[in-house]
């Protein structure tokens, strides 16, 4: 069966990108567009992985992140969150909410995905 | 499997809609924001702006659009400044802004059109951007945040050099060390509580309550609804034909029922014809008995057949009467599912009004600084939908009617504040739906119509005489700004448009079967007032007969049907006109106009024998008659666009499909109008209308080959002969040479050129005897009311801007001029 991965970014352009790339790779994608639509799909369809955008109306990326970490039916998903540019903040923030990697938005962004899904043996 | 090109077509796509979505909404922000920094949410609106910023980016570059990033990256520096408080929102940092959000739209125009892109154009405005942000004061006080920040980069230098992109480690999810430090305002348990909170308000299933969907996807499924409602037209049909033919059966028991006494004593005999004919069998009696039998047999034979033939016609019409039954009810379901069905369709091509609305705050904001005049915008949209389509014809409407508003309807602060009015004036824009109408009202607060100007303008264009023209109303006076080329401002302001009238603005509107009036009263201000369908897809049109033909034109345009009386009919200056309670009125035979083959002679002379049906089209000063052969019914139809390329047909706006199949075209009433009015013209201005036309010809100067070529392009698609300059001297000779080879009929010229420029070049072809009365368009990016006064100063007729370059209204100034 396909491995499931849920992508939560406001940017449909990016989130796009980003499916398609991992739709090749043979993933089975879903997307949210934003942090509560996010929260509702992770808890009810309970994805292999979720890439998580840090800017999200509604509900922040690292909030959205404590929150599934914390709660036992999702804690066990790994979270792959996108990060700002050279922020050094957001990665701090951002694994101090539990993520177990962070990927700056850059022109490398999408293959450093695919490596972090690598390296947490989803692809 | 897909292909990174083809992967990356599909971003580009998605990204080309996302963009105009956060330039306007950051457009939208920035523009609130520079009008009120005291906004309550000021906070807020900046946070949202940023974030429009940081998503143009990232969209930028996750669709591989690095210039749009470098752009959208600058603007997001400026927003962050903007956020610290280290900049603040004046004109001079706002005016790049909008600058670059407009540039983005014109390099996604440009990667769509396949043109390469470069951002060299873009340089000054990238360093005026860089300016702004490294011009920014630090604030007052440092707050939390901006303590985060310089902590921020602080990380930055104590961060290994390992995270850099290219080369990432395996991550490692370890708490950095200075986690202890770091700021953090709000409690996480709070933070989870909230969101918690806000998760059990969002259950799972309302995920995906909206979808996307391309508009072609929208335009196609209106267009199965038109097949759909012929359909039902046909079943209609069907059930009627199905019920005609019952009554066939009904007839038949009729007959049946006179037959029944004769049947009846046929029947009464029957017994004793029977055992005759065996008698007669047996004992072969005489000959003429003989034949008596045979007779008997015969009726007994045809009985028979009667009887059986009567049980199936009762067959027939038992099963007759049940088709029928069933036919008009799959009908009337059919009918009804199409009605809801077109009904849900028409409201999925629906959008709210503000999303035409929005950006005119923006535009109305550059046309009032480029005028040095104070405007504030008040949009009230009523809570208004109306189709796409609608919109989209509606913007250019109102821009134009703004535009109109900031140059002329408005008095510069210094008048108004002389006049006991404040200084900064107010437009008002609200709508409001009443039925499958929309009524917009357009209203300014400046000094309103100058009647008088009007009455002496009408006057000196030899429109009215002075007797004519006291005895008119003021509604009346004021309606005649709507007729082309009328205008009451001398050249400079007249021309500070696009070059065209109002005119324009009215026949727009009455392509959508709409109509525009306005209200004005000196020294208070002027009204327009726009009532349009709210909806294009469908409308009820008129069904014409015209020679064997059928066409349909829309009811709403047409103002009555009256009979002709032959003597009703006269030539006057050898045109024909129809006698209407003692006026004239241009009258026109729709066949002669849709090119049937039928000489005018033969046309009057037809008119002259019979009385005939003539429709009244137009409003106003333009109305004309117009004849057409017989007049077959109203319907409500679905109106089919063309495809192109005949989009553009002279007299026809679209097609409909009637319920037996065949196609008919939905005439034009503007171009009827039009046309009807131009021969009127043609034959009493000149005597020798029978010349052969030959195509105008123009001249276009542009030292860029792109402009030169597109210019081209258009005009020659418009019919026009088209000869090419690349400077003033060179348009000069040209000039001078085509004088002796048939003349050249319009001057079409860039202003920035090497040698000699635009405004040189008009004036010396101002200057030039056998030149000067050669109409002169000035084309160019420079629009400020200084290079407008200039070009109008140096004799040019019309100027248009290319910022705002539209095909149509290009052409149509064009036209005016030829």
């Amino acid at each position: 069966m396909n491995r499931h991965v849920l992508i939560v970014e406001d940017s449909r352009t990016q989130a796009m990108r980003l499916q398609l790339e991992l739709q090749r790779c043979g993933l089975h994608v879903s997307i949210a567009t934003t942090g509560t639509q996010g929260m509702a799909t992770a808890q009810t369809t309970l994805p292999d992985v979720i890439i998580l955008d840090v800017d999200l109306p509604e509900l922040d990326g690292y909030t959205l992140c404590r929150t599934l970490k914390v709660n036992p039916t999702t804690a066990h998903i790994p979270i792959v969150m996108l990060t700002h540019r050279d922020e050094a903040r957001d990665t701090r923030s951002g694994l101090e909410a539990g993520a177990d990697d962070y990927i700056p938005k850059d022109i490398f962004a999408e293959q450093n995905v695919l490596e972090s899904l690598r390296l947490l043996g989803i692809l | 499997m897909l292909t990174d090109a083809e992967i990356m077509a599909q971003v580009f796509a998605a990204f080309q809609e996302e963009q105009a979505e956060h330039r306007q909404a950051a457009g939208a922000l920035l523009l609130e924001l520079e009008r009120n920094p005291q906004h309550p949410q000021r906070q807020q609106l900046l946070d949202q702006l940023f974030r429009e910023a940081h998503s143009l980016k990232g969209g930028a570059r996750a669709a591989g659009q690095m210039e749009i990033e470098q752009l959208a990256h600058r603007i997001e520096d400026v927003f962050s400044a903007v956020r610290q408080g280290q900049v603040h929102l004046t004109p001079d940092v706002c005016d790049p802004i909008y600058a670059a959000l407009d540039d983005i739209g014109t390099i996604i125009g440009q990667v769509v059109a396949g043109q390469p892109v470069s951002l060299d154009p873009y340089e000054p405005l990238l360093a005026r951007l860089s300016a702004i942000v490294e011009s920014a004061t630090p604030a007052g006080p440092p707050d939390a945040q901006r303590s985060g920040d310089t902590m921020a980069a602080a990380d930055i230098h104590d961060q290994p050099a390992g995270v850099a992109p290219s080369d990432r480690p395996v991550p490692t999810p370890v708490l950095p060390p200075i986690v202890d430090h770091a700021p953090h305002t709000p409690d996480t348990n709070e933070m989870l509580e909230r969101s918690l909170s806000l998760h059990s308000d969002t259950p799972a299933s309302d995920i995906h309550t909206t979808v996307r969907l391309s508009t072609t996807i929208l335009d196609n499924l209106l267009n199965e609804v038109g097949e759909l409602m012929t359909c039902t037209i046909r079943a209609r049909q069907h059930a009627r034909d199905l019920h005609a033919l019952t009554e066939l059966s009904t007839r038949w028991r009729q007959i049946w029922r006179k037959a029944q006494p004769a049947l009846k004593r046929l029947q009464s005999r029957r017994p004793t014809l029977q055992p005759t004919i065996h008698h007669l069998q047996q004992r072969t009696l005489e000959r003429e008995h003989q034949a008596q039998a045979i007779a008997d047999q015969n009726t007994v034979v045809l009985l028979d057949t009667l009887l059986q033939f009567n049980t199936l016609m009762i067959e027939i019409d038992s099963r007759l009467n049940i088709q029928a039954r069933l036919s008009s009810e799959d009908h009337a379901r059919l009918a009804a599912v199409t009605d809801r069905m077109h009904d849900q369709v028409r409201r999925t091509r629906m959008l709210p009004l503000t999303t035409l609305l929005t950006p005119l705050h923006l535009q109305l904001r550059e046309m009032a600084r480029a005028a040095s005049k104070d405007i504030r915008l008040e949009l009230d949209d009523g809570g208004a939908e109306a189709d796409r389509q609608v919109l989209e014809r509606l913007h250019e409407v109102l821009l134009h009617l703004l535009r109109n508003a900031v140059d002329h309807g408005v008095e510069p602060p210094e008048v108004r504040v002389a006049c006991g009015k404040p200084a900064t004036s107010c437009i008002k824009l609200c709508a409001a739906v009443s039925g499958d109408h929309l009524t917009l009202r357009l209203a300014d607060d400046g000094a309103g119509l100058d009647t008088d100007a009007i009455r002496h303008r009408a006057i000196q264009n030899g429109l009215l005489s002075e007797t004519d023209a006291a005895r008119m109303s003021e509604a009346e006076l004021h309606d005649l700004i709507f007729l082309p080329g009328f205008s009451t401002r001398q050249t400079v302001n007249k021309l500070s448009g696009r070059g065209v009238g109002l005119d324009i603005v009215r026949s727009q509107i009455e392509r959508m079967n709409g109509r525009i009036a306005l209200q004005s009263i000196p020294g208070i201000g002027t009204t327009f007032t726009i009532h349009v369908p709210i909806s294009l897809t469908s409308s009820h049109e008129l069904l014409l007969r015209v020679g064997a033909a059928t066409y349909a034109l829309p009811v709403e345009a047409v103002q009555r049907i009256i009979q002709v009386e032959a003597q009703a009919i006269q030539v006057l200056e050898g045109y024909a006109a129809l006698i209407i309670e003692q006026r004239p009125m241009t009258l026109v035979s729709l066949a002669e106009l849709l090119g049937e083959k039928r000489s005018s002679s033969e046309q009057h002379h037809n008119a002259g024998q019979t009385q005939r049906l003539a429709l009244i089209l137009g409003s106003g000063e333009r109305q004309i008659a117009c004849l057409v052969d017989g007049v077959l019914g109203e319907q409500e139809l679905v109106v089919h666009r063309l495809p192109p390329p005949l989009q553009q047909v002279r007299l026809i706006a679209g097609a409909t499909l009637l319920a037996d199949g065949r196609v008919v075209p939905i005439l034009d009433v503007v171009d009827i109008v039009r046309a009807a009015i131009g021969t009127y013209r043609t034959v009493s201005l000149t005597t020798e209308a029978t010349a052969p036309e030959r195509p105008a010809h123009i001249l276009v100067v542009d030292d860029s080959i792109t402009t030169r070529t597109l210019e081209k392009n258009i005009l020659e698609a418009a019919g026009y002969t088209v000869s090419l300059a690349t400077d003033g001297v060179e348009a000069l000779d040209i000039l001078r040479r085509l004088t002796n080879n048939g003349g050249c009929d319009l001057l079409l010229s860039d202003i920035d050129m090497p040698r000699m420029n635009g405004f040189d070049l008009t004036m010396h072809i101002r200057a030039d005897n056998e030149l000067r009365h050669l109409p002169v368009v000035l084309v160019t990016s420079l629009d400020t009311p200084a290079d407008r006064e200039r070009g109008i100063a140096a004799g040019a007729d019309a100027y248009i801007v290319k910022r705002l370059f539209d095909q149509h209204m290009f052409l149509d100034t064009i036209a005016q001029l030829i």
